[in-house]
This record gives C-alpha cells, sequence and structure tokens, in this order.
C-alpha cells in the first residue's frame, strides 16, 4: 500500500460521518494508523461534519415548533366555527385555568403527554450519549453501522442489562435503522448490533429524559 | 453562491511520509533489536491512541496501548506474522479486535453486574465526561453560529447533506448546482467554522448565543 495516500478530504469527511464505503476505509483507516498530519485532518473533519448535523437538527426542530404553535393559534376558533372573540383576553384567561385543571388531572390519571414519536442517530464512540424525550415510537439510526451483511440482530437493554427490545435489521448505506415501537421509560440504554456468527459488531448508547 | 471557483487548498498540505520498510523492521524486531521495537512504537502510537480513545473512551488508554504493542511484537517474534509487508493491516486488525474485545468485556460486565443488584449499581462505561460535553456544546455553538450566516438554500443544501444523508450527485442535481458550487458551499462554511473555532481558543469574545 502507498504510505503516502493520504485522504481526499470528501473521504475524510465520509469517514468521520461514517459513511465510507468498506472498501475504501481499510486503505484509510491502515494510513490514518502511520499519519499524524491526516488525523489532526480528521479531527477538524469530525468537528465540523458532527457539529453541522447536530446543529441542522436542533435547527429544524425548533421552527417545525414554532410553526404548529401559531398556525394552531390563527386557525383554531374559525375551525371549530367558534365566535373570535373566545379568543379575547378574558375569555382566554377561562380557558387557560381551564387547560391547567385538566393538565393536573390528566398528570394526576397518569396520562402524562408523550411524544408520538422521537429520533436519534448513534455513533458507537464513547463519551456523550446522545439523549431523547420520552416518545411512544423511538427511531434509531445506528450511523456507523456496517454498510453491506446481514441481517444483524439487535437487542436494546436498559442499564441494567434487561432487554427491553429485540429484532433484526439490514445494513443500508446511510446507517442501520430500527424503530423501537414502545416507550421506554427515563434512563440509559445499549443498543448491541451482533453479525450472523452472534459476534457483537458494535455497542451505542443513548438516553431518555424529560 | 456566486462563484465556481474553488479555494485551491481546502486543508494544509500534508506531509510525504518517510516510506518504511516494513519487512525489515519486522526482521529487526524478531531478531529482538531494541531500536526497532522504539522505531515500531514511535510510528504507530499515535495512531493506536487515536482509534482506541475514538472508540473506547479515555478510560485506561495507556494499558490498552500496551497490549496493542504487546500482541504485535509477541506476533513478530513469534513468527507469526506471515506478510511482514502488510504490517500496517496487521496492527489495524490488532487494534479492531482490541476495541471489538473490549466492548464485548464491557458488555459481559454489565450483564454479570446487574444480576447481582439490579437497583443499586448504575453500570454505564458511557459516564459523561464534563470536558467533552462541554466541547460538543461548543462545536453545536460554532456551527449554528455557522448556519445563521448562510442563505436559506445554502442551508437546505447542507441539511440534505449532513442530516438527510443524500449525495453530493443526487443534491447537485436536485438543486441545478455544479460539483464545484457544492464543495464551495461546503469548504466556505468549513473555513467560517474553523475561523470562529480559532478565534474562541484564542480567547477573543465571540457570541454564540446571537445570530451575526
Amino acid at each position: 500500500m502507498d504510505l503516502n495516500f493520504h485522504g481526499t478530504e470528501d473521504q475524510l469527511e465520509q469517514y468521520a460521518l461514517g459513511r465510507l464505503a468498506e472498501s475504501d476505509m481499510t486503505v484509510l483507516e491502515e494510513h490514518l494508523l502511520v499519519c499524524a498530519v491526516c488525523l489532526e485532518r480528521l479531527d477538524q473533519m469530525q468537528d465540523f461534519s458532527v457539529g453541522m448535523r447536530e446543529a441542522l437538527i436542533a435547527d429544524g426542530v425548533a421552527p417545525a415548533r414554532e410553526n404548529t404553535v401559531q398556525r394552531n393559534t390563527l386557525s383554531w376558533w374559525s375551525r371549530f366555527g367558534l365566535p373570535e372573540w373566545l379568543g379575547k383576553p378574558g375569555f382566554a384567561l377561562v380557558l387557560a385555568g381551564a387547560a391547567v385543571v385538566l393538565a393536573v388531572g390528566l398528570s394526576v390519571t397518569g396520562n402524562t403527554n408523550i411524544a408520538p414519536t422521537a429520533s436519534l442517530q448513534l455513533t458507537a464512540m464513547r463519551g456523550t450519549m446522545p439523549y431523547s424525550l420520552p416518545a411512544k415510537e423511538i427511531h434509531l439510526t445506528l450511523i456507523d453501522a456496517p454498510q453491506t451483511g446481514g441481517p444483524f440482530r439487535v437487542e436494546v437493554v436498559d442499564s441494567t442489562g434487561k432487554s427491553q427490545w429485540a429484532g433484526s435489521i439490514l445494513a443500508t448505506a446511510g446507517g442501520a435503522q430500527l424503530d423501537i415501537r414502545k416507550t421506554l421509560s427515563q434512563g440509559d440504554y445499549f443498543v448491541r448490533l451482533y453479525n450472523s456468527e452472534g459476534a457483537l459488531v458494535h455497542e451505542y448508547g443513548f438516553r431518555v429524559r424529560s | 453562491m456566486a462563484s465556481d471557483a474553488v479555494p485551491e487548498s481546502e486543508a494544509p498540505r500534508p506531509e510525504v511520509l518517510q516510506v518504511t520498510d516494513w519487512a525489515k523492521l519486522v526482521q529487526r524486531i524478531h531478531a529482538g533489536e531494541p531500536a526497532a521495537m522504539e522505531e515500531l512504537y514511535a510510528i504507530f502510537a499515535k495512531g493506536i491512541r487515536y482509534f482506541l480513545l475514538r472508540n473506547l473512551g479515555p478510560e485506561e488508554l495507556d494499558d490498552k496501548v500496551h497490549d496493542c504493542f504487546l500482541i504485535v511484537t509477541q506476533a513478530i517474534r513469534n513468527g507469526e506474522l506471515r506478510e511482514p509487508d502488510r504490517l500496517m493491516g496487521y496492527v489495524r486488525t490488532v487494534v479492531k479486535r482490541q476495541i471489538a474485545g473490549s466492548i464485548d468485556s464491557a458488555v459481559q460486565q454489565r450483564r454479570t453486574r446487574a444480576e447481582f443488584d439490579d437497583t443499586l449499581l448504575t453500570v454505564s462505561d458511557w459516564r459523561e465526561d464534563p470536558e467533552r460535553t462541554v466541547m460538543a456544546r461548543q462545536r453545536a455553538d460554532i456551527a449554528r453560529k455557522v448556519l445563521s450566516s448562510v442563505s436559506r438554500r445554502d442551508r437546505e443544501i447542507l441539511n440534505r447533506f449532513y442530516v438527510q444523508e443524500q449525495t453530493q450527485e443526487q443534491i447537485c442535481a436536485d438543486m441545478g448546482l455544479s460539483y464545484n458550487q457544492f464543495r464551495l458551499l461546503k469548504s466556505r462554511a468549513k473555513a467560517r467554522f474553523g475561523e470562529i473555532g480559532k478565534r474562541l481558543a484564542a480567547g477573543v469574545g465571540v457570541n454564540l448565543r446571537k445570530p451575526a
């Protein structure tokens, strides 16, 4: 192998994002083992690409919520054929009070408001644990899962090692994906990916918290 | 994106590496030459350390690096390395096995401990590293600052690439972009990211919370 094969910017970026093809990965990783300059470049690329992804995801969530609130406020009264004066401050105060009573009632009876879905992108790197709010269904993307082969067996366990979900997934170019169709309570969870021979390939961590 | 011109260099050009004669190095280690061991360490220590840190975190890092070298040198001394020219590939395989083994043992440990007591122990090796958490937050803040300075269209292009994971070919076709325009947008965003990061590292006041 050519020792002076320095990965291109594109290759380093694909590697940092966990999207580099297996065939290119071997060559690049061997080079990274001996090239301090490329390790530095990879670090910078990792900071940038992961930072952009996180910021774009965070950015995408906030405006969507704002739009929903605004749309509901503008159309609510007319949608049900009710007069606009119901939205005047006096009535709004009464309605707000009723909403508080209803919310308290729901929380007492245990019917707390849980988001229908949440999604997380996980990498097998140790460090910070990505987290999600409690949701009825969690969509997980295992970014650096193998892009070929499979099916892979997946097990989701809680921090005590108790199995919470199990199934199998196929490898895809954008990372393996799975939907956990159950509400996970608050706590730490680990996603374990096994190959067809039963060997552990990756372990991922995430947290559910309010 | 007014121009198609792509910066000549997006990053400092990596230096030319001294080409090592792997077979000769393996032969010297096999013969027990201490200088050859030092050479092996000098070549691979940083890279091995990097991969272990990236995959396993900082815990017992020095021991894990040492273990990798032990395995490699033992294999060489025992004459188990069939293709000395492929030393880099062998080192990579050893590091990957060590990573997989460490993860496996962490998983087993969690299972065993959980059997002893389900409630008292929090058996996570994904402990929050405060330094990493601060760095991750800072990284996201810098990226937000960069995003606040690009147009809505450019943001959509970045979103398609980094979040929706579309290929550059698909993005260029959908958005009517040339490959150079696409690269230029990314390299500008990356340059801005680096610039803000440097200013931050130098202690120059950067207001990360408010858009520019």
